[in-house]
């Protein structure tokens, strides 16, 4: 009876002793999909940027990088809408240009639209509305001459510290609550802020700052 | 007989599964002690003729720590107070009655001074400390400190047969030696080890669990089943998921020395948290049930108590696994846009203990060794060295000195220097 009373428990030891290695912990893929272990932690791997608290990680799509904690469009190409995918720029729509040099070539974007003294980008002119210009580009009015304005660089990019903002027209990093690039020193009258966004005077919260923030999402 | 009656007082197990053991057992039952107890036999055979009464008992302990590291410890800084201190640690009362020849009931809970001075440090670095303090609406002028009240079991059970009894409620779930004998009168050591503090499997469980005994020639063998809530933020009283935890144990026992018993353990069962928002869309109530944080886990255990004349070896082992379901992985509390990986986490001691013929002195010593689940805690090394002294069945003085090493820590708040504990205690039956 003993003996039957031993091989009764020789078998949930047995259970026990290999079940210690490991029978749910897989250690060579501790993390979810598109994680890889570093340093301890689950972080993104390439291309891929997180969904959030809890969430994992998704990998960016066709033409798209990841930055900080979203996927944006790569170098010329451009999202026609916020869910849709990056599409590849019309070309010599945005190519560089200088006021005084370099002219555009294209012959349907062959406006250069300054933005840093004489250098810029080249856009399309004649427009009425923002409708007839190409997706996220505005249609403005400047020296009586209106073109399709493109975004400013880096707007609404996730962003970490003004490190990831740094050299883009959104060089501002907001780290209090959204986390994203936007545009400073933005004036209120006229707004220079562009289509979709205002300017948001920030000294009502003890800021001696403006930032062109997303219409209707400046704090009253 | 004493063995029972002390098992059954002390760690207010009437009706657990150690007594049932040493029930079928006599005098070969487990006891830390090894010595009778001629005043609790006829306690306990009044107890008998009366089972009705209404059984009210407990334990407390009352302990002096001194931490020996030098005054500028690091340690000081996050963790320990550097002054040496007087506290009573637990003070936990029982409620035990016989409802009927085959039903009964235990209700255990300890009494707290907690939440008062109970400490929180902001994410601003601001440490705040609970303050209870009310103005006694007895005596105007005099203000009192209010505690809490922690429930560690509550259960009834029904004993259909010696190798079936059902127990239905809140218990301690059956894995170890530590965990169901956590009475401080009847443990040999005065701090618990580090494995059971981190409950790689959990201390207590809201469900059911079925258990019996069969008796083969002079051993026994005990089986318990259960299947329970599982552990979850709320798990005493509410289920955040649907998926039941189970777990089950065997404990082998022979005269095979003076006492011998072998017991493996097992829980596996899904951890879930949830958070709750409500909100209002175009006039109607919306409501948000999002999963935060869920697991599965495997918890494993395997346990030995041997006594051969004064000699005395406990040992555990308890691993646990962890997997998060994707989607409801923890955030890293420390590396931003990062997440808790799984682990799997294990750790096991040996105490061994030597009763002297003299004063019912004791002497032990306790080794541990943990793998904790943190990733800046790689390792923890324990040992401790001291003595147990059972002046009277009902009262035990301790004292020990415990030096806890943590190396490799990669924690900017956990210091390389060891930390040396010195206590010394009296724990009581009441």
């Amino acid at each position: 009876m003993i003996r039957s009373a031993a091989v009764s428990m020789s078998l949930p030891a047995v259970l026990v002793i290999t079940c210690l290695g490991a029978c749910l912990y897989d250690p060579d893929d501790p993390c979810s999909p598109n994680q890889e272990l570093v340093d301890g932690v689950c972080v993104c791997v390439a291309g891929a940027v997180s969904d959030g608290d809890g969430g994992g990680c998704t990998p960016c799509g066709a033409n798209e990088v990841a930055t900080a904690a979203a996927c944006t469009c790569a170098e010329g190409y451009i999202r026609a809408d916020e869910d849709g995918p990056c599409e590849l720029l019309p070309a010599g729509l945005g190519a560089p240009c200088d006021t005084e040099g370099l002219a555009c070539a294209d012959p349907v974007y062959d406006f250069c639209r300054a933005t840093d003294a004489t250098s810029g980008y080249c856009t399309s002119t004649g427009c009425e509305t923002s409708d007839e210009c190409p997706p996220l580009h505005a249609c403005e009015e400047e020296d009586a001459v209106r073109f399709c304005e493109r975004p400013p660089t880096g707007q609404g990019m996730a962003c970490a510290s003004a490190d990831d903002c740094a050299g883009l027209e959104a060089s501002y990093c907001e780290t209090f609550q959204a986390h994203i690039c936007l545009v400073p020193d933005c004036t209120l009258e006229p707004d220079s802020c562009h289509e979709g966004w205002e300017c948001c005077d920030l000294s009502g919260l003890g800021l001696d700052q403006t930032l062109c923030v997303e219409e209707g999402q400046c704090p009253t | 007989m004493p063995d029972l009656i002390r098992l059954a007082l002390v760690a207010g197990a009437i009706g657990s599964l150690d007594v049932a053991v040493a029930r079928a057992q006599g005098p070969a039952s487990a006891d830390p002690y090894g010595d009778e107890d001629p005043d609790l036999a006829g306690e306990l055979q009044k107890l008998e003729e009366d089972d009705s009464r209404l059984q009210i008992y407990g334990f407390a302990d009352f302990t002096y720590t001194q931490f020996l590291m030098d005054q500028s410890s690091p340690w000081f800084d996050f963790y320990f107070s550097p002054y040496p201190t007087f506290g009573i640690g637990n003070l936990n009362i029982y409620l035990a009655k016989q409802l009927s020849p085959r039903w009964k009931s235990l209700i255990e809970f300890r009494l707290l001074y907690l939440p008062n001075g109970a400490e929180a440090v902001s994410s601003t670095g601001e440490s705040e400390r609970t303050d209870t303090s009310v103005l006694d609406y007895q005596d105007k002028t005099e203000y009192l400190r209010w505690g809490g009240i922690s429930i560690e079991r509550a259960w009834i059970e029904y004993q259909a047969h010696s190798l079936l009894a059902i127990r239905a409620g809140h218990w301690l779930t059956p894995y170890g030696i530590w965990n169901v004998d956590h009475g401080s009168p009847v443990l040999i050591s005065i701090r618990r080890p580090f494995v059971i503090g981190l409950s790689l499997l959990p201390e207590s469980q809201t469900g059911i669990m079925v258990y019996g005994i069969r008796a083969i020639g002079d051993s026994s063998l005990t089986y318990a089943l259960t299947l329970s809530n599982g552990r979850g933020p709320v798990d005493t009283y509410l289920d955040l998921d649907n998926n039941k935890g189970i777990g089950g144990r065997l404990v082998l026992e022979t005269r095979w020395l003076d006492e011998f018993r072998l017991g493996a353990s097992a829980y596996t069962g899904t951890y879930s948290a949830r958070s709750h928002s409500y909100g209002l869309r175009e006039g109607e109530v919306e409501a948000d049930h999002a999963l935060t944080e869920r697991y599965r886990e495997l918890g494993m255990a395997a346990d030995l108590r041997a006594r051969s004349g004064p000699l005395l070896i406990h040992a555990e082992l308890i691993s646990r696994q962890a997997v998060f379901s994707d989607g409801a992985r923890p955030t890293d509390e420390v590396v931003p846009d990062a997440q808790q990986p799984d682990y799997f986490a294990y750790g096991g001691y040996v105490l061994a203990g030597y009763r002297l013929p003299w004063f019912h002195l004791m002497p032990y010593v306790t080794a541990e060794y943990l793998r904790p689940q943190w990733r800046t805690v790689p390792k923890i090394y324990v040992g401790a060295l001291g003595v147990n002294v059972a002046v009277t069945p009902t009262v035990t003085l301790k004292t020990q000195v415990q030096r806890a090493s943590i190396p490799e820590a990669r924690n900017i708040v956990i210091p390389e220097e060891p930390v040396t504990i010195w206590d010394a205690q009296v724990a009581w039956v009441f």
